[in-house]
């Protein structure tokens, strides 16, 4: 490989690589370790939401009910049994996928803005399901007893995750695995035709598309990350909150994906980044300081559209664009 | 040309980056900032601070501040570092407690008064060496769930209820019982105990309502409890709830066919939402009052009436009251080895705002009174803030080995 | 020494001996509660549907206004002692700060995706919600009814919060008179038109971008109006907002997008409900509402008399 392919081929991952960069110190840059680790998890659950909103335009609220019910199966399993870690996540996701299923297909039935409120409700039933089951989820008192489990391949070896920073790089793994399969994903004829929908569901489907199916499928895939992100949430706080199944927590990776940027997948990470440590550290002034999440959430929406991210590839375009006019 | 969505380049591409992450991760020895034996104590105070509670995270925060002034603003000769967080919801209660811990060393929490919230923290303090205050009511804090970490000073619902409807019987001579209950493990701890001592006593409870936690509609229950006619009609619910569902009671003509009564106040915040002529004549029980006759009690509402213009709440009171016996077991341990801070904290009786209160050894509970009240009339009030007036008090506490606790 | 049996004169049938007629009291109590929440979701539901037929919003910021309205009643009555006074004034003030919105905000991205005013109302609602807790504090503030209308009133064989009559009373005047407006008046046919193809109503040389703020601004009276009306009851809190807008938008599914009528039906329907089913399960009184409509957005999507999807 030549050192001009090499060049290019870092140029187009150089965001990728510059990502992983700045996680793989995160821990240390940021003023406690488990901040780090929150960062990290919402932004899975906002880039998975990302491939919905960003990708196949669908605007949703059950975002919640996704990452919440991950959150209960894994922290389930750990409570009652304890089992294999990976046996843990993986039931989590596909418990999970079969919600997406379920809630995908039910809301994809007609074109519109139904789904929004449709899926606002299966939200309203996913909470209320776990407030009432109060012996299975322990309902607003949330669930307790979740000892982290080790990260153990039998036969092979065991090591504790007990320490923060362990488990945050146990998390970084998923998460970059699952960023660079999402991105993947969009790049793919797959992807294409979910921006497609995006664009104009009306003309997609009179290509011969059957709009739906993809559309479920968005829903599948992106839940299913989305689940991955709550599973790896209660196994850091050793505890699952029912307010991670709340509208309270859809609204906020909705807030996250828009202050980050629609349909980049690094927005999101952004936007994770951006709520999570303004509101730690904006906290300890200001009880109010929601307030000013809320006014640059609405000044986003006026002038910002793409979010975090548009403006940092506003401004990388404005510093290259003397550069191309010598080439 | 068939392209796989993920080729097997990349997998081993993906799994590398991510394998060395971790390997540098697992490898990695993680910095925590332990506390110098020379420098500042930190105690971490986790209280709703915004949302529906906030101003009773304000009046724990004034009641700790006040036992740190009074105690000299340091302990065994170290300054005492009160960092304050809000603590609305769990998640953020354990992120916050994990943040103290790394970042400030911190091994003294106390927590506000969310069952949820303190129930996780709790937890969190048992399994990362963490001694945590509570001032939650749940009863599973020093029962099912108690651990050695954990200190609870307020009384829990099996002695709310066992001084309140005791003394609702004998001064009024009721004989039966209506509940407006919430949908809540709290509330139905409370109904639980409310059924208990009703059969103890030979008194019928002739209906229950359930309403939903924050319910602003209670026309429904009000309806149901004029129809059951009952001597006496007892809400178990608390904050907000309480104040829509009693005035609301009270448009309606309740209180004309029965006698009103809350079992778990919260003091002073309800009261001045519901006003005087809403609390005339209510019973309500409650965990501390600004007018209990000891020495102490006394000394301490008179300093928070000169450092704040109002009487002590409830709440303030127990910041203030667990907060100077956290700091007085630091002392008396004479280190920050909690081992030594729990020894001498268990089984201690000390001077209290009550009279003498003790946490006992088997479930770390706060041997204290519970007292019921009496709203005043207009006439009856001596001070704008003195709307209720004590009619009575005892302790009640399930004996050591029925508490289900087990440490 | 503390008389226990002190009943009003007229109360006489709600004796423990006729469970059976107490029961159907209850009931029939119940239906009048549900019909009085029935129909504050009613003037909720015709303002969210105005805006959501004609402009294509689902105004997320509706329960906002909804709570604007009660705590500017609260203001005005603590200042002037004057609860009337908020039945007039507060619904200007609610339409004013609407159309303020409409014309700053909410006017640029009606040529964008949806999307973007559906995040817009919702930004709104989360600013207009801590900015009120900044003003007011967020503990709810008690309200009752003015003196001339608390107290009870005998119905035949049972008594009723005089206030709650009253409530059912001044809605219904109030729907009535939204009726005649949009049925029998020039500005009304323009409403009835626009809900249902806007674009051609733009065509035949109606400003539309001025129908569009006027027609914000009286969907915002009557949300403000009905918080005015609803404090007397519900008392004010700061999250009055959120809790009562899901509701809203079941509503207007439920009686159909876009139909006056069906915000009628759907009102009553929906308040009918909660107060049913609170007698059975209390906390299930709201998860039925969102149980029936996620059902007609399935079946039903148009909703029971509504006119489009």
């Amino acid at each position: 490989m030549s050192w001009g392919r090499l060049k290019v081929k870092f140029q187009k991952n150089a965001s990728l690589v510059i990502m992983v960069g700045i996680f793989l110190v995160l821990p240390f840059i940021l003023p406690y370790r488990a901040l780090a680790t929150e960062v990290l998890i919402f932004a899975l659950a906002t880039v998975a939401f990302d491939l919905l909103l960003g990708y196949t335009g669908i605007m949703m609220f059950c975002q919640a009910s996704f990452f919440g019910s991950g959150a209960y199966i894994t922290g389930l399993l750990i409570h009652h049994f304890q089992p294999n870690i990976f046996f843990c996540i993986g039931t989590a996701i596909a418990g999970v996928a079969l919600l997406a299923l379920v809630f995908g297909y039910m809301g994809t039935l007609r074109i519109g803005s139904y789904c929004v409120l449709l899926t606002l409700a299966f939200n309203e039933l996913i909470f209320f399901i776990a407030y009432q089951w109060k012996t299975l989820t322990g309902g607003s008192d949330g669930l307790r007893n979740i000892p982290r489990p080790s990260l153990e391949i039998p036969g092979l070896f065991k090591v504790s995750l007990l320490s923060e920073t362990r488990f945050y790089f146990f998390a970084l793994f998923f998460f970059i695995l699952s960023f660079v399969l999402i991105r993947k994903i969009t790049e793919s004829p797959f992807g294409r035709i979910l921006q497609g929908i995006r664009e104009n569901e009306t003309r997609a489907q009179a290509i011969g598309y059957n709009t739906q199916l993809f559309k479920i499928a968005a829903f599948v895939i992106g839940g299913s990350f989305m689940g991955l992100a709550g599973s790896l949430y209660s196994m850091f706080m050793n505890f699952v909150d029912i307010n991670l199944v709340a509208f309270d927590t859809s609204g906020k990776i909705v807030m996250m994906e828009l202050i980050g940027g629609m349909g980049t997948l690094f927005g999101p990470i952004l936007g994770a980044a951006v709520v999570t440590l303004a509101s730690d550290i904006a906290n300890a002034y200001w009880e109010r300081w929601f307030l000013i999440l809320g006014v640059v959430f609405v000044a986003f929406v006026l002038f910002a559209r793409g979010g975090v991210w548009g403006i940092i590839e506003n401004l990388r375009d404005w510093v290259r664009v003397p550069r191309l006019k010598d080439e | 040309m068939k392209k796989t969505l993920y080729s097997r380049r990349d997998f081993i591409k993906t799994t590398a980056i991510g394998g060395l992450g971790l390997a540098a991760g697992l490898g990695a020895v993680p910095k925590v900032a332990r506390g110098a034996e020379k420098g500042p104590i930190a105690f971490l105070n986790l209280q709703p601070f915004s949302g529906a509670y906030a101003d009773t995270g304000l009046d724990v925060s004034r009641g700790v501040r006040l036992a740190i002034e009074e105690f000299g603003g340091k302990v065994l000769g170290r300054e005492i570092k009160l960092v304050e967080r809000d603590a609305t919801n769990p998640s953020d209660s354990l992120r916050r407690a994990k943040e103290a811990v790394e970042k400030e060393g911190c091994k003294f929490i106390q927590v506000g008064t969310s069952s949820a919230v303190a129930l996780a923290v709790s937890e969190y303090g048992s399994k990362n060496d963490v001694i945590v205050g509570c001032h939650a009511g749940a009863d599973s804090i020093t029962g099912t769930a108690c651990n050695k970490f954990t200190f609870r000073w307020a009384v829990p619902t099996y002695g709310a209820i066992r001084e309140v409807v005791p003394r609702l019987i004998k001064e009024l001579k009721v004989n039966t019982f209506y509940t407006i209950t919430p949908e809540y493990v709290f509330g139905e701890d409370l109904l639980r105990n409310t059924k208990e001592v009703l059969k103890e006593q030979g008194k019928e409870l002739v209906g229950n309502s359930y309403h939903a936690l924050g319910e602003a509609e209670y026309s429904a229950i009000i309806t149901k409890a004029m129809g059951a006619k009952a001597d006496c009609v007892l809400f178990l619910n608390f904050g907000g709830d309480t104040v829509n569902s009693v005035k609301q009671a009270v448009n309606f003509g309740l209180k004309k066919i029965s006698k009103l009564c809350i079992a778990w106040s919260g003091g002073q915040t309800e009261f001045i939402a519901m006003g005087t002529k809403i609390l005339e004549d209510l019973w309500v029980g409650i965990q501390y009052h600004h007018a209990i006759d000891t020495p102490m009690n006394k000394r301490v509402v008179g300093d928070y009436y000169k450092k704040y213009g109002v009487m002590m709440p409830y709440v303030a009171a127990s910041g203030y009251q667990q907060m100077m016996v956290m700091l007085n077991a630091i002392k008396r341990a004479g280190s920050t080895d909690l081992k030594k801070v729990i020894a001498a904290w268990e089984d201690y009786e000390y001077e209290a705002l009550t009279g003498k209160e003790v946490y006992r050894k088997c479930d770390h509970q706060c041997i204290k009174p519970y007292y019921t009240c009496r709203g005043k009339t207009e006439a009856e009030k001596k001070a704008p803030d003195d709307f209720v007036g004590i009619i009575g008090y005892s302790k009640n506490f399930l004996a050591c080995d029925k508490t289900g606790c087990t440490m | 020494m503390y008389d226990v049996n002190i009943l009003r004169p007229s109360s006489g049938i709600l004796r423990t001996d006729e469970r059976g007629r107490m029961t159907l009291n209850l009931v029939l109590i119940q239906i009048v509660n549900g019909l009085v929440l029935g129909m504050i979701y009613v003037l909720l539901a015709m303002g969210l549907s105005i805006v959501w037929g004609m402009m294509n919003i689902i105004n997320f910021s509706h329960g906002l206004f909804f709570a604007l309205g009660a705590y500017l009643a609260y203001t005005l009555f603590s200042v002037t002692g004057n609860f009337f006074m908020g039945m007039i004034f507060v619904p200007l003030g609610t339409a004013v700060i609407g159309m303020f919105l409409e014309l700053t905000l909410l006017k640029r991205l009606y040529r964008l995706n949806i999307l973007y005013q559906i995040l817009m109302t919702f930004g709104l609602a989360l600013i207009g919600r801590e900015l009120i807790i900044i003003l007011y504090g967020p503990v709810g503030k008690s309200f009752v009814p003015p003196d001339i209308l608390s107290g009870t009133i005998t119905l035949g064989t049972f008594f009723f919060p005089t206030y709650r009559i009253f409530l059912l009373f001044v809605s219904i005047c109030i729907t009535f008179g939204m009726w005649l407006f949009i049925e029998k008046t020039k500005y009304g046919s323009i409403i009835r038109a626009g809900t249902e193809d806007s674009e051609m109503v733009s065509a035949l040389g109606i400003n539309i971008s001025r129908v569009f703020t006027l027609i914000f601004g009286l969907s915002m009276a009557i949300a403000g109006l009905s918080g005015v009306l609803a404090a007397p009851i519900r008392g004010v809190e700061p999250m009055m907002g959120e809790a009562i807008l899901g509701i809203c938008f079941a509503v207007v599914i439920i009686g159909g997008m876009g139909s006056f009528m069906g915000a009628i039906i759907g009102g009553v329907i929906v308040g009918l409900s909660q107060s049913l089913v609170t007698l059975i399960m209390p906390s299930a009184s709201i998860i039925v509402i969102f149980l029936v409509m996620a059902l007609i957005l399935l079946l039903k999507p148009r909703g029971l008399l509504g006119i489009r999807d």
